[in-house]
């Protein structure tokens, strides 16, 4: 006998491909859609259905967006000379969040793992070689996470652009705002002294 | 069931997300060989695990277990050592990175082997220092393959019992995990990947020296690429797959330049 409906057993199977989400939270959230209104299932099947046809990735940044360029790129108040390389979207809004970065961005879609098969080929490092060719940037800021990986593919750029006409900086790393010291793993209070900057 | 708490040594060979804020790893322990765990809040805590469950890292290690069959839990963590020089050099990040696939595809969870720790910790040491990338991998290949229990035989030929030495040239059999001799070859119709005398009296060596010596080896490059390319054969015929990490390490090796159209 079967004791879940066809239809919320479709649905939770497809939830639980989701990453993060396993097959007991994925029951969760197809009950609490079920039990909302109608209307509500009704417009999130809207929006997922339309996420493909009106999303595409920026000719510029690589960003996703409804048009192209992208907001942030068409935006002429925004400093053109300057791009802030990131992994992924979520990084751009995170940086974004902080409103403190008024240039553009690259967005790599990914970070080097050998063991995903993952090289510089599969990033969008040859689009940030053409971008630098253009002549219209003039300072490249690493932004890659201070994960192994990130830093890897960090590492991996500024000895690719080690040549490019271009100022290259790399995203400070150090102790996080509100963190105790004494907390604080060795290798990150050595970056941190390492990177101290002047004050005053 | 009483839980049983472990503490010991181990090496981060993966990291997975899971949930909001947890993480699943798979560490290479000392006592105990491969064990994954989880780490309850290890994404979001600013104090507990901050930034000290990063791939590679070796560390000091506290599990709690409920039962057998339950993943462990990572109740505490201090680091040894992080390996930085794996993150600033891409070559090296590679070496790892193989090192790493290889060990995750040739081990089970729970098998304790402390020799394969040992060479593990010895691996990843070296890269971190001074020891030329592949000169690492190749050594970890050809004593790794010993300790799961595929030791290349390279001291005769496998079919006629043909002693090497440095005169003479043989083929590596990956199929037999052995060598084979010239006449062998044309004879028996076998078939072998060409290595030179030099090349097997080298690795003979490299199999039984002590692990602390190692380092001492100093393996001229022709020797090295040969080595390589018969253990990289050998592990895909032992894993039966090949090293996807492989590729990438290969790529490496060619140095990219660029030819940028404008001047700074």
């Amino acid at each position: 006998m079967q004791v879940i409906p066809p239809a919320l057993d479709r649905l939770i199977d497809d939830l639980g491909k989701l990453p993060g989400i396993g097959r007991k939270t994925a029951t969760r959230l197809a009950l609490n859609v079920l039990r909302r209104p109608v209307g509500y299932a009704q417009e999130l099947s809207q929006a997922l259905a339309e996420l493909h046809a009106s999303i595409q990735l920026c000719s510029c940044c690589f960003a996703f967006s409804e048009s192209d360029p992208c907001g942030i790129c068409a935006d002429a108040r925004r400093d053109g000379e300057l791009v802030c390389v990131v992994e992924e979207p979520g990084d751009l809004m995170a940086i974004e969040k902080t409103a403190s970065f008024r240039g553009h961005y690259h967005i790599l879609h990914g970070v080097l793992s050998p063991i995903d098969g993952i090289g510089p080929d599969e990033l969008k490092i040859q689009e940030l070689i053409a971008r630098i060719n253009s002549g219209t940037v003039k300072e490249i800021l690493i932004a890659t996470s201070s994960t192994v990986p990130g830093e890897a593919t960090a590492s991996y750029l500024i000895d690719l652009l080690q040549n490019a006409p271009v100022k290259l900086t790399r995203l400070a790393c150090g102790i996080p705002m509100g963190m105790d010291i004494k907390y604080a793993d060795r290798h990150t209070l050595a970056r941190a002294i390492e990177s101290r900057s002047l004050a005053k | 069931m009483n839980p049983t708490i472990r503490e010991t040594d181990g090496i981060i060979l993966d990291t997975r997300e899971h949930g909001e804020s947890d993480l699943i790893l798979t560490i290479f322990c000392r006592d105990g060989g491969r064990s994954t765990a989880i780490a309850k809040g290890a994404r979001k805590s600013l104090r507990r695990f901050v930034n000290k469950l990063e791939l590679y890292s070796f560390l000091h290690v506290t599990l709690r277990q409920r039962n057998p069959n339950s993943m462990a839990l990572l109740e505490e963590a201090e680091l040894h050592a992080g390996f930085i020089r794996l993150r600033k050099d891409i070559q090296r990040y590679t070496a790892a990175s193989v090192i790493r696939e290889f060990t995750l595809l040739a081990t089970r969870e729970g098998e304790a082997d402390e020799r394969s720790y040992a060479l593990l910790l010895w691996a990843f040491h070296h890269l971190d220092r001074e020891m030329p990338h592949l000169q690492v991998v190749m050594l970890f290949l050809l004593r790794f393959h010993d300790y799961i229990g595929y030791r290349p035989e390279l001291s005769s030929c496998f079919h006629c019992g043909n002693p090497a030495d440095t005169r003479k040239v043989f083929g590596f059999s990956t199929v037999y995990g052995g060598l084979v001799c010239n006449s062998c070859v044309s004879t028996n119709n076998r078939s072998g990947i060409r290595l030179s005398g030099h090349t097997i009296m080298m690795l003979q060596a490299a199999q039984d020296m002590p692990l602390k010596d190692l380092y001492r080896l100093e393996i001229p490059e022709q020797q090295l690429y040969e080595a390589l390319n018969i253990l990289h054969r050998y592990g895909r015929h032992v894993l039966g797959r090949d090293i996807i990490s492989w590729t990438m390490l290969r790529s490496t090796l060619q140095a990219r330049t660029i030819d940028w159209d404008i001047q700074r």
